[in-house]
């Protein structure tokens, strides 16, 4: 079991994916704002960080999983990364060019299958 | 405009040098070739956007330069200089899309006079081309964001419906009542949206072709009102009507409905618990004034410039959960000006909202 914390805009979307992760037995918190999410690691201590790309401003997501990789929560957790831009019409995407200097440790397409999902936290988590 | 650059193309040494003298006093910039081969050399590499052209030249005749910016597609008006302006001449000349020419020996004057006419049509076309792209961008960007604004629902909906059918959702008939609602809610902004976007495009189309008539404004008010009740009720907020009918106009009913339609709904739904909405309406002199004030939400200062813009929703903690296209305020606007009329709006953040509608009580023709 693994404590996962969701960082995304949407909470329509972290509904859906609680839903997932809680189905499994995993303890799912929350966050709304990319602003708030570090804060809110260094008090949970989330064994995986899941990072929606696209949030509030074009950018927050990336800067945020830079300020996870960085350290800034007082321990560096590992990142799935969530993108929904990859099959927008005029805006190509590719996890693996993205200068080096994100470091996700996973990337996940939206929409996510829920297996996709579930076996990249599982994955991530095991590391304990 | 950019400067124009401008090709002679000339045997005489002295034509090359007055037309440049004459030129680059005008601000063109200049560049003189002695032969045709010289010349088209220079066409091709790119930058002229204008060509002097002799017609007898040592290496080939004048006119073939013509063939060969045509046949290559290089879009360059040219002026042919003819040392005889025969009526013949003139018209192998246009017939073979010449843009104009000038006659042996000109002066400084006609000279500029037939630049002038030239450069006048390259402004035109270059805004035509400029006008074509921007439509292009603009459809484009429009595209984008109308296929983003339907993907996201589609996708919550699609994500709820999977971990209903795939076991992620529990067996709490609770837990599944939430979610289905949730869905239905993401359904309908999607159909209110493609509604928007049909009413939109009707008008920009210029198919929605208006028709006015002799009506009643206030009837038009109390019906919409009465469409709306249950979804105050539902919402407690009570909505007011202050005006005494009738209020006699002569314009395009389906039109106002839309127009006043969307004010109530939006006065409704950004409104609070146990909140008011006062629709007024009076005609004064030759037009007519509805206001459609809410003791809402209210609208920040920095959101309300955008509001008539097209797909512009405010994001605040009290928007969230409120489904709504961003396009209903920007048809108002259209239509509003489209029947010769304004709209206006005041607002304080977390107090309420006015948007004031002022139309011609007699819509013209
Ligand atoms: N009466 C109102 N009070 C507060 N905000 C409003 C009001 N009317 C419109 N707005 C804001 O303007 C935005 C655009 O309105 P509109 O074009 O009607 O789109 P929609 O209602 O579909 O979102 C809304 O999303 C809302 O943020
Ligand atoms: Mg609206």
């Amino acid at each position: 079991m693994a404590k996962v914390m969701m960082v995304d805009d949407d909470p329509d979307f972290l509904d859906i994916q609680r839903g997932v992760l809680e189905s499994r037995g995993h303890e799912v918190i929350t966050v709304e704002k990319a602003s708030e999410a570090v804060e809110a690691a260094r008090r949970e201590k989330p064994d995986v960080v899941v990072v929606d790309l696209m949030m509030e401003e074009e950018d927050a997501g990336f800067e945020l999983c830079y300020r996870f990789k960085k350290g800034e929560a007082g321990f560096v957790p590992p990142v799935v990364m969530v993108t929904g831009v990859a099959s927008d019409p005029g805006i190509p995407f590719d996890g693996g060019a993205d200068g080096g200097w994100i470091k996700a440790d996973a990337f996940l397409n939206k929409p996510i299958r829920p297996e996709e999902l579930i076996s990249a936290v599982e994955r991530l988590a095991g590391g304990e | 405009m950019e400067a124009v650059r401008i090709l002679v193309i000339d045997d005489e040494e002295g034509m090359r040098l007055g037309c440049r003298k004459v030129l680059e006093r005008r601000g063109f910039e200049v560049k003189t070739a002695a032969d045709g081969a010289e010349g088209l050399s220079l066409l091709r590499s790119g930058g002229i956007d204008l060509a002097l052209v002799d017609y007898k030249l040592p290496d080939r005749d004048g006119m073939s330069i013509l063939d060969e910016v045509r046949s290559e597609g290089l879009d360059v008006p040219c002026i042919m200089i003819t040392a005889y302006a025969t009526l013949e001449s003139a018209v192998a000349a246009t017939k073979k899309g010449a843009y104009d020419f000038l006659a042996k020996p000109f002066t400084p004057a006609e000279l500029n006079a037939a630049v002038d006419k030239a450069v006048e049509y390259i402004r035109l076309q270059r805004e035509a081309k400029r006008l074509k792209e921007e439509k292009k961008r603009v459809r484009l960007e429009f595209v984008r964001i109308v296929s983003h604004e339907l993907k996201a629902p589609l996708a919550t909906i699609e994500g709820y419906l999977t971990n209903l059918l795939e076991g992620y959702a529990g067996d709490d008939p609770e837990a599944w009542r939430r979610i289905l609602e949730r869905c239905k809610l993401r359904a309908e902004g999607m159909r209110k949206l493609i509604e928007d976007l049909l009413d939109l495009t009707r008008i920009e189309s210029g198919s929605k072709e208006s028709r006015p008539e002799e009506m009643d404004l206030a009837a038009l008010l109390d019906d919409i009102v009465e469409v709306f009740e249950p979804q105050a009720e539902r919402k407690k907020v009570v909505v007011e009507k202050e005006y005494r009918p009738p209020i006699p106009m002569f314009a395009d009913v389906g039109e106002l409905r839309i127009v006043f339609t969307n004010l109530v709904s939006n006065a409704i739904k950004y409104n609070r618990e146990g909140g008011k909405v006062t629709v007024k309406a009076a005609r004064e002199g030759d037009e007519v004034t509805v206001e459609v004030s809410d003791t809402g939400i209210g609208i920040r200062e920095e959101d309300r410039k955008k509001l008539f813009t097209e797909f512009f929703r405010a994001r605040t903690p009290e928007t969230r959960n409120i489904p709504g296209s961003g396009l209903g305020l920007a048809i108002v606007r259209k239509l509003v000006e489209l029947g010769g009329g304004r709209i206006e709006v005041e607002s304080e953040y977390g107090k309420g909202t006015t948007f004031r509608v002022t139309l011609p009580a007699r819509r013209e023709g």
